[in-house]
């Protein structure tokens, strides 16, 4: 049978996502509960569902995929809940406790400006190695790679057997300046491939190659704890798939928005860290680069946080120093900032006398009050429905009812603490989660040195297309994009990327430069341009299939944190270093201002080497409409009072019935499958070829 | 001469001009600005000690110069920004204050906390008039004097240090001005640093100037003006209200502050601190006159230190606007006093010496303040590990270019105790939750030395019912050095605890910096071995350093390095036993710890009862009352302490055994048992410290011997106070 069916999957903490696409662009959307005990289950589920849509068997449609694309929580989840497997950690003796001290940042890391400021309230995390399965091997290697203390083997094997004599699962290897010179850590791995074979190994120069022990570790331990589950679940998953049929391989998403097979990202599996976000980004990008927008910013608004991702020249920028569960991780991760502000957030009056939203939240039980599950505190969902932005009757494709009452009874209580209506108190808080929306926005723009009115803002998620014209106003980007689709649209995404492999190095290189660094840094490259290469090798594909991009952190002499400049291919030599100099400042001056440059032929340094490997997979097709110029008057449902600077009978619109080219103009309400899209007075909203609605001022 | 802080006029709005979610708005806008000038420097910075350990802090001010909004980073900074803006505002001409102007200053008495502390202020205008200040600012790893560093050891007085730059208009149209930048680099040992500092406050205070046009653009200049407002009286009936629900009282605590520079002498700071109603005196009254040496702080950082505990303590869950604590908070203090000291006294250690240790005082006194409130005790913490045990490394690096950096290891010490929960293990410093110590690879990089070890040393914090988190500990020796390194020690609490505990909690360890000469480590290395402890390495002599140091440490040295824990909280003889027990499976104390301080032995089971009635044999008798009846609460005093009425009397009494300590009205010291030690004898790591007149004193209660109090203070001294409240017929 011909393989015509692509398949991305995104397993989240409610639902598992899953999108079919055929060979002429039709999509089919499924969900399942995601079941938390068997994942592979509730893949199998929504994959049922699909099938069902489409009218032929599961195994039906896995003998008809050409490719099936997976993003993973497992390894999120597993950190979040302290799930992972009892793990051990060899290091360099006298360094035992640089995990559980964590630089003192853990402490802080990754928490929001009200956390860290209560002091009494600090605590490091609970640690994912406890210090009894910690042991310290006697050996030295110094800054130059210079081993100045021999690996103390009676030392290592005796730390071994202790830790499989503890039951450890997994064992962590990270010893001081490994990323300089391995030679240790792979010592102690022929000696764990002795004496405790089946143990899952991770060393920290293959992990995270890069300077910095606490960070090299943490991650490599986190990769360990991971390792056996989410290993064993991605092997299961690609046995069931396999004997069902599947036409084509499995692939599986990364944190840096690659995919990978199921064989390398069973090695690292730390790099599925956040992979489900990671494909709505993915997916923004490919949208963007549809519409000719290479500046995108990527909202996603589900029930308990908010999500931000950028795109920048077509480019979406990496969070070169991302944190999991307070702890540090060195892996290539997109930048995805989030905060607690969801349809389910909180509202409540502080000790001030001010009324404030989230980061608490209702969760899906007892949720919001209107949900009439036991919630007695107002939600932004409650703000939402009593605001007249919600259809009580058809929440959810009209599975549940939601109650305008129990929605008001909350807002009332609140209110009277604040002397205000039910409808003021709604209204702050519709106001209030904006806000704290578009400073997020801001943080991850702005903030940047990236000008969102140089952008525009596509919108996802369930609660996405109820907020996005008021954060999206707020911040000032051009133009506002609601997604058809947008509930699944993670899973989607996945089938816009590209299969990825990166590999880093760790020279350091300081101005005055030298005859020689350069062509030094020059043997660098094809060195990791050959790991690349080879592990594509291993995967099947041909070297004309790959493109490899050389890329360098450069700083100020002195500086410590680096910008990334691209390196063109070839051989390297003294004169390169001019380029590099450009193209680092030329970056410096748009982030930092031109003020901020040193003067001219101040010295750089050179830190970390990346190459990263690409093998571009079409995405598939999306179907364009035929644009028919109308005012979607087909589509009209009724009215509904709704907010507008005062209380509107508002048009509403049936979603699915709108034709590309349709224009409304605010104030209109759009309900569609699965969210309700609000267009604000003063907007309007067209409905294009590809039945995405974009907001504009009007 | 006393002189107290006036309270500030800042224009109040009409109340009810601005509305809670515009404020809301703002209020958010306002902190993610400031967060972001702070976040631009430390990207832009050269110095590890910034980018690093986060030694800055960035405020926003109001037009006449009082903070709305102080950055999580160093707090001490906050504070002396507003009054360096509140100084150019006074003294420059107004006329020659332009649009694009920053101002800076790194003059202790101009708002420095010491010299290395530049601060770069700019006026930000909006139709020709000042809407607000930006400032920030920022510690350099070297501005000149004879010491690299510039933390003088042996100086005498400020003509001894750095050069000081009152106020200069360092930047005009935010551009930097060659002249001014040129005398500030050419006298610095570190001008690559500098350059790259000075342009890491211009960028980011040039960025915040555009975001608050931005915001004035939104909103409107009338608004941002009230709401400026707005974000000072909201937190000022923040604090006041909770200021209203302690009871009204007097609290005190005094440190020592050893080791001037010059001599290994001590300098008491003590503080009393009274609460009536809902506003709060810190009075220093009794503070040790300024010293011939570093350590002096000036009346700014004083104030630093005093607004930083406050806002720790008390502003946990609203902005931390400096202006507001003003309003409540008067400091009384004696001018030509070691932390409020006038010209020429030397600073140059000010920061880490006579800020911290005013901290110190004043947390103590608070926290013991917060005990008593029935509702804020959760918020009371022991003292954290503060004074840095400051190490400055120099010399030629392994390419023999020459280097100065400073460690910042000692930013790595105990958390104190709190009252449900132990101090976190190294976790860090009191007055910044956002800084950080480095990476031993990080270390190792900047400088020709190994980190043979780093860890968290066992014993090395207070014991209590909760005890303090561990500190820190490490090895360090010359490796690829072509010429023998230079350690500068700039440390303090080297002869006394540092972090005392509060409750019956006791002190942590001293400081120390002690230098194993010509030891046999790299004989250890060549035979496999790495050593984690000091006794495990032979060497031809064992040197411990004053806590001001200027020393050559050689191949085959090892220095060994403490920053001390944190305080403990309780008796530790109220501690649960197999929480005793994990800490010594862990390594985080030792048996004999376990045994002698917390009364935890396997093999004794009696061990507790017989510890508490050596304390009661070996201590002063005091007569024993029992109280008994459930009486009427009033409120807590410490741990095993309660304020209660029975049959209409208030009085002070054990919750253990109900025994009396005092009536109401005095301090409940006057009815325990005391005891006095040696105070080497609390801790075995003590056993460094040089030899001076301090005891420990040890209060029990007379009925069931629990520990209630510990102060460190010098022989012939009388008791100490520790609390009194206030009139019974207004508690709470």
């Amino acid at each position: 049978m011909e393989a015509r069916f692509r398949i991305g999957v995104d397993i989240g903490g409610t639902f598992t996502d899953c999108v079919v696409v055929d060979a002429d662009g039709q999509r089919t959307v499924s969900k399942a509960l995601t079941t938390h005990e068997s994942l592979s289950d509730g893949v199998l589920a929504a994959l049922d569902v699909a099938a069902g849509e489409l009218g032929i068997a599961r195994a039906e449609l896995l003998r008809g995929t050409a490719m099936l694309v997976h993003g993973t929580t497992v390894a999120t989840n597993a950190v979040l809940t302290r799930g992972g497997v009892r793990t051990g950690l060899i290091t360099t003796r006298g360094h035992e406790d640089a995990l559980i001290i964590g630089k003192v940042f853990s402490k802080r890391a990754g928490l929001a400006e009200r956390d860290i400021q209560h002091s009494s309230r600090l605590d490091k995390p609970e640690p994912i190695v406890p210090p009894e399965l910690i042991r310290g091997v006697s050996e030295r290697v110094d800054v130059d790679g210079d081993v100045v203390v021999e690996l103390n083997e009676a030392e290592a094997e005796r730390a071994i057997d202790e830790l499989v004599a503890a039951g450890v699962e997994a064992i962590a290897v990270s010893f001081l300046w490994s990323f300089v010179n391995s030679g240790h850590e792979r010592r102690v791995r022929e000696l764990l491939a002795e004496r405790a074979p089946g143990v899952f190994v991770s060393l920290s120069s293959e992990i995270a190659p890069l300077l910095g022990e606490y960070e090299r570790t943490s991650t490599t331990a986190l990769n360990a704890y991971v390792g056996p589950k989410v290993a064993s679940y991605l092997a299961g998953l690609e046995a069931r798939l396999q004997e069902e049929g599947l036409g084509g391989p499995m692939l599986v998403m990364q944190a840096g928005g690659g995919l990978t097979s199921v064989e390398d990202a069973s090695g690292k599996p730390i790099l599925t860290l956040d992979s489900g976000p990671a494909g709505g980004i993915l997916g923004a990008r490919h949208l963007g680069a549809l519409y000719g927008e290479g500046n995108v910013i990527c909202t996603d608004v589900g029930g308990t946080s908010f999500e931000v991702g950028l795109i920048l020249g077509g480019e979406i920028p990496l969070d070169h120093d991302p944190v999991v569960s307070q702890y540090s991780l060195r892996i290539p991760k997109l930048a995805v900032r989030s905060i607690g502000a969801g349809g389910g957030s909180l509202a409540w009056v502080d000790a001030g006398g001010l009324l404030r939203v989230g980061p608490q939240s209702a969760g899906s039980r007892p949720g919001p009050a209107c949900y009439g599950l036991g919630g007695s505190e107002p939600t932004v969902t409650d703000a939402d429905l009593v605001l007249g932005y919600l259809d009580p009757d058809s929440f959810l494709g009209g599975r549940m009812a939601l109650d305008r009452d129990l929605a008001l009874a909350a807002l009332a209580q609140l209110g009277e603490r604040l002397s205000m209506e039910p409808e003021e108190v709604a209204l702050g808080i519709f106001r209030i989660i904006n806000a704290q929306m578009a400073d997020l926005i801001r943080k991850a723009t702005i903030e940047q040195g990236h000008d969102p009115r140089d952008c525009v803002l596509i919108a996802y998620g369930g609660a996405g297309p109820t907020h996005a014209a008021f954060y999206g106003r707020d911040i000032g980007a051009k133009a506002i994009l609601v997604l058809p689709r947008s509930t699944a649209f993670s899973a989607e995404g996945m089938l816009t990327c590209d299969v990825v492999h990166t590999a880093q190095g760790a020279r350091f290189l300081g101005a005055p430069f030298v005859d020689g660094d350069f062509a030094q840094l020059g043997e660098d490259f094809v060195r990791l341009e050959g790991q690349v290469i080879e592990q594509f090798a291993r995967e099947g594909a041909r070297d004309e299939e790959v493109t490899l991009v050389r890329e360098l952190g450069v700083r100020y002499r002195k500086q410590a944190h680096t910008l990334i400049a691209q390196v063109d291919g070839g051989p390297l030599s003294l004169d390169s270093a001019g380029p590099i100099q450009e193209r680092f400042e030329r970056r410096y001056a748009t982030v930092y201002g031109e003020g901020a440059l040193l003067s001219a032929g101040a010295g750089i340094e050179l830190e970390a080497q990346y190459v990263n490997g690409t093998r571009a997979v079409e995405p598939p097709p999306l179907r364009a409409h035929d644009l028919e110029p109308g005012d979607g008057s087909q589509a009209l449902r009724g009215e509904r009072q709704a907010w507008f600077d005062g209380f509107l009978a508002t048009p509403v619109y049936e979603g699915s019935e709108l034709h590309a080219g349709d224009a409304l103009t605010g104030p209109a309400l759009i309900q569609r499958m699965g969210d309700s899209l609000v267009v604000p007075n003063g907007f309007s909203a067209t409905v294009d070829e590809y039945l995405t609605i974009a907001l504009t001022p009007s | 001469m006393t002189s107290t802080t006036p309270t500030p006029d800042t224009r109040r709005p009409a109340p009810g001009s601005i509305d809670p979610v515009t404020f809301e708005v703002i209020r958010h806008r306002l902190w993610a600005i400031n967060d972001e000038q702070a976040m631009i420097a430390a990207r832009m910075s050269g110095s590890p000690v910034i980018y690093e350990v986060y030694d800055f802090n960035a405020g926003l001010l109001t037009p006449d110069g009082h903070g709305l909004v102080a950055g999580i980073y160093i707090l001490h900074h906050a504070a002396t920004i507003d009054f360096f803006v509140q100084r150019i505002l006074a003294e420059w001409p107004a006329d020659d204050i332009r649009e694009g102007d920053m101002f800076f200053t790194n003059d202790p008495w101009y708002g420095a906390l010491h010299s290395n502390d530049g601060i770069l202020v700019t006026p930000i205008f909006w139709d020709g008039r000042i809407v607000a200040w930006s400032g920030l600012a920022m510690h350099d790893e070297d501005v000149g004097s004879p010491v690299p560093g510039s933390f003088v050891v042996g100086a005498r007085d400020s003509f001894g240090e750095a050069p000081l730059f009152p106020c200069v208009k360092m930047v005009e149209d935010y551009r930097l001005r060659p002249d001014v930048e040129g005398i500030f680099l050419r006298n610095a040992r570190t001008p690559e640093h500098n350059a790259l500092n000075l342009r890491a406050r211009l960028a980011s205070l040039t960025v915040t100037h555009r975001r608050i046009h931005d915001l004035i653009r939104d909103y409107g200049v009338h608004t941002f003006l009230a709401c400026q407002g707005e974000i000072v009286d909201y937190v000022e009936r923040v604090v006041r209200g909770y200021l209203r629900e302690i009871p009204d009282g007097s609290w005190f605590h005094q440190v020592h502050l050893d080791h001037d520079g010059n001599d290994n002498e001590l300098y008491r700071i003590a503080c009393r601190l009274t609460k009536t109603g809902d506003r709060l005196v810190a009075d220093f009254t009794g503070t040790a006159k300024q010293a011939p040496g570093a350590i002096n702080c000036a009346r700014p950082a004083l104030e630093g230190a005093v607004s930083g505990v406050f806002l720790m303590f008390l502003c946990f869950d609203v902005p931390w606007s400096v202006g507001a604590v003003h309003r409540v908070l008067e400091i009384v203090s004696e001018e030509g006093t070691v932390n409020n000291a006038l010209p020429p006294a030397a600073t140059s250690m000010a920061s880490i010496s006579g800020t911290l240790a005013t901290q110190q005082a004043v947390a103590n006194a608070f926290a013991k303040m917060l005990l008593s409130s029935e509702r804020f005790r959760d918020e009371a913490q022991a003292a954290w590990s503060s004074i840095p045990n400051c190490l400055v490394l120099s010399g030629l690096d392994r390419k023999g270019i020459p280097f100065t950096t400073v460690d910042m290891n000692n930013c790595g010490g105990g958390a104190g105790a709190r009252t449900f929960a132990d101090g976190m293990d190294t976790g860090g410093i009191f007055h910044s939750m956002g800084s950080m110590i480095p990476n031993v690879e990080t270390m190792e990089s900047r400088a020709p030395e190994l980190v043979v070890y780093r860890r968290q040393r066992a014993d090395s914090q207070g014991h209590g019912r909760f005890r303090g988190g561990a500190g820190i500990e490490m090895g360090l020796t010359p490796h690829k050095n072509p010429e023998p390194l230079v350690h500068i020690v700039i440390s303090a609490f080297n002869s006394q605890p540092d972090n005392q505990g509060i409750a019956g909690g006791t002190p942590a360890a001293v400081n120390y910096s002690v230098v194993l000469r010509g030891s046999e480590l790299r004989e250890l290395f060549g035979a496999g071995s790495v050593p984690t402890d000091a006794r495990d390495v032979a060497c031809d002599l064992t040197e411990v350093l004053p806590a001001k140091a200027h020393t050559h440490v050689r191949d085959g040295d090892l220095h060994l390095y403490l920053q001390t824990g944190g305080g403990g909280y309780g008796d530790p003889l109220r501690r649960d036993p197999e929480l005793v027990l994990a800490d010594v499976r862990r390594g985080l104390i030792s048996a004999a710890v376990a045994r002698d301080v917390y009364g935890v032995d396997p093999e004794r089971p009696g061990l507790r009862d017989e510890l508490r009635a050596r304390r009661l044999a070996e201590a002063t008798s005091a007569p024993v009352e029992r109280v008994e009846g459930s009486g009427e609460p009033m409120h807590p005093v410490a741990d095993t302490l309660e304020a209660v009425r029975v049959d209409g009397v208030a009085l002070i009494r054990c919750t253990v055994c109900r025994t009396r300590l005092s009536a109401y009205g005095e301090d409940y010291k006057a009815g325990a048992a005391m005891r006095e030690r040696s105070f080497t004898e609390l801790n075995e790591l003590n056993d460094v410290a040089p030899a001076t007149d301090l005891v420990a004193r040890e209060f029990y209660c007379p009925g069931c011997g629990t520990a209630l109090a510990l102060d460190i203070q010098r022989a012939g001294e009388g008791l100490l106070p520790e609390c009194t409240f206030g009139d019974e017929r207004r508690d709470p």
